[in-house]
């Protein structure tokens, strides 16, 4: 146990790296639940970033770790609302890790691995990338609303690329992810998509986007019109899945989502999330308060809502969104695309820009 | 009392009289101050990738903000910092992301609190930025011409901006169709900006009766954008002073000639530099 003190905890560097700086606890466990060792904070250092999602992490286990039966790792990451915690098996014994020398000089870290079939028990997490209004970019310069959907490192999907959002994957996730959902033809939403297209698809790796029928076609005929003149059509730049109103539509092996319209001027689809079959998130997308929608909605436990301090047709009201929230208690609801960080509700869960919640 | 008190108010008043006139004086003597103040210098994917804000700037008579030239992502807190609010007057140049990729929100914006604006661009321009720029904000009810008032201007014909500036468009070498300018301060050539353009000699000549140009230009050539190269073989051959924009980052600025950098201002001089 001494030699494990001194070891302390450090952090192994893998994407997605995770800013700003979250507090991630771990806990080795055993076969039988049993807790090794109390939770131990494992703190970013600056030139390195985390791997919250437990893909890699180092912990300061003891050589014999092994041998008490280490199975797994439980974990907690970001605080308040945005918290999310919990359990990973399939950790295989410790090994010596040269490649990460203690940062004090000292040596002797031990680095947990995971076996492959692991990802297996990880569960989706919704990196919230903005919560901009339609014109908090333009007029303050931060980020327009947008999350990803990650699982373990990789971003299964990101949805909605408005303005300022590219920035934000670039940040946080180290690459643009090119799987994308687009909920309406506001600049909000899609302001980032011509550009961030046509680049991907340069690169070689082009966008699939999915979005309602309507969606898609707004988006060819006009926020992608300005490269036709140049010889590129939008099916040259991205492969197009339209998406119709509750239909299921598959992401990929893991992820499929259900679009369902929301009330706003521009027509627009908000979604469940289904990860393996579970519907794990009902996302609004723009809409004024609109009890058909959030029925479909509350099919997920945990519901992303757009809302705002002064509610209208295209928007709900913080007040309305409060009341519908008490009156489903089992539900976490959690308040987007209300502008900066400012302006956020003070009594209403919140995406904050970079904290994970687990879905 | 009455007396006193009258006596004060005049000398009030023929203090503020002859501060104000005092300060005509000094306004004549200097004459109006034009100014270009860069916004920024991205190119198409700048503001997107790296965070910089695209090519754009403004003129300022004076102190007043009275011409905003092409609102591409990533420039309009620029342009609020600079101004203090957004300028009546907009050029853009043609309907590409980095030119005009903010237009549809500020509309909206300044039309909501009664502040229509005005656009300037060239007619197939004008007709793309109604068409399919602004094709978000149909859903509100709002029509194109309530939404903002929009100027056409026609290849080679003077438009007025307000009552000291305006220009003539000129079409330059791209892919998607896109304009430049002269614009004349009272009637006098001052300014030739290329819009985006490759190195095209007869445009260039049509913008080079302005004593300061402004040309697109990066490292690489291309027939999409001139080069660095080309544009200093041209400054030999130019009496005026040229400035380089639409180059990237900052940090790719060329180093032959001289760049705008965004927040610098430059003044821009109504003569000739060889002619006094």
């Amino acid at each position: 146990m001494t030699a494990g003190r001194k070891r302390r905890a450090t952090s192994f560097c893998r994407s997605p790296p995770i800013k700003p700086p979250l507090l991630v606890a771990v806990r080795p466990f055993l076969e039988d639940g049993r807790a090794l060792l109390p939770y131990r904070l494992v703190r970013d250092r600056g030139d390195r970033h985390l791997d919250p999602f437990g893909l890699g992490l180092e912990l300061p286990l003891l050589p014999v770790a092994e041998a008490l039966g280490v199975v797994g790792a439980s974990y907690a990451l970001g605080r308040g609302a945005g918290r999310a915690c919990g359990r990973i098996r399939g950790y295989y014994g410790v090994r010596r890790s040269a490649a990460s020398p203690d940062p004090a000089g000292r040596h002797g870290f031990y680095r947990i691995g995971m076996e492959a079939d692991t990802a297996m028990s990880l569960r989706p997490v919704l990196l919230p990338l903005g919560t901009g209004a339609g014109a908090t970019t333009v007029i303050y310069g931060d980020p327009s609303s947008s999350f990803a959907i990650l699982l373990g490192e990789e971003c299964r999907l990101l949805v909605d690329l408005g303005y300022g959002v590219a920035r934000q994957a670039l940040h946080f996730l180290k690459a643009l992810p090119t799987k994308v959902y687009i909920s309406h033809n506001h600049s909000d939403h899609s302001g980032d998509l011509p550009v961030a297209a046509l680049r991907s698809a340069n690169q070689g790796q082009p966008f699939t986007i999915w979005s309602a029928p309507e969606v898609e076609r707004r988006l060819k005929e006009h926020r992608l019109h300005e490269f036709r003149e140049a010889g590129a059509s939008p099916e040259d730049i991205a492969n197009w899945i339209a998406t119709p109103e509750n239909v299921e539509a598959v992401i990929d092996n893991d992820f499929s989502l259900v679009p369902h319209r929301g009330q706003h001027s521009e027509t627009c689809f908000g979604f469940v999330l289904r990860f393996r079959g579970e519907t794990v998130l009902g996302y609004s997308a723009d809409s004024g308060f609109y009890e058909e929608l959030y029925t479909h909605l509350l099919e997920a436990p945990l519901l992303v809502l757009d809302g705002r301090a002064e509610g209208s047709t295209e928007h709900a009201s913080f007040d309305e969104l409060e009341a519908f929230a008490r009156k489903f208690p089992d539900k976490r609801v959690f308040v987007t695309h209300y502008g900066r960080p400012d302006e956020a509700p003070s009594t209403l869960d919140h995406l904050r820009l970079g904290e994970p919640i687990e879905l | 009392m009455t007396w006193i008190a009258r006596t004060t108010a005049a000398t009030i008043l023929f203090l503020v009289f002859l501060g104000v006139q005092e300060g005509r004086g000094a306004d004549n003597a200097q004459g109006p101050k034009i100014t270009l103040i860069p916004l920024g210098t991205g190119k198409g994917a700048t503001a997107v990738y790296d965070g910089e804000p695209s090519s754009s700037f403004v003129i300022k008579v004076n102190d007043e903000c009275r011409l905003w030239v092409d609102t591409g992502l990533g420039v309009s807190p620029h342009v609020i910092k600079t101004c203090g609010s957004v300028p009546k007057n907009i050029f853009i140049s043609h309907n590409h992301s980095d030119h005009a990729g903010e237009l549809p929100v500020l509309l909206i914006v300044e039309q909501t609190i009664k502040h229509k604006l005005r656009v300037i661009s060239g007619p197939e321009v004008n007709e793309r930025l109604i068409t399919h720029r602004i094709a978000e904000l149909y859903s509100t009810g709002l029509k194109a011409n309530e939404i903002a008032d929009w100027v056409p201007a026609p290849e080679g014909e003077k438009v007025k901006v307000d009552d000291d500036l305006s220009l003539i468009a000129y079409k330059g070498q791209h892919s998607e169709i896109s304009y430049g300018f002269v614009l004349f301060f009272r009637g006098a050539p001052i300014l030739g900006f290329s819009g985006d353009s490759g190195f095209d000699r007869a445009f260039y000549q049509k913008l080079a009766i302005a004593p300061t140009l402004v040309l697109d230009a990066r490292k690489g050539t291309t027939a999409e954008h001139a080069g660095f190269d080309e544009v200093h073989a041209f400054e030999q051959t130019f009496k005026g002073h040229i400035f380089v924009g639409h180059y990237g980052k900052t940090s790719e600025a060329p180093t032959q000639s001289v760049p705008l950098m965004p927040g610098t201002p430059i003044e821009i001089p109504s003569n000739w530099p060889d002619c006094g």
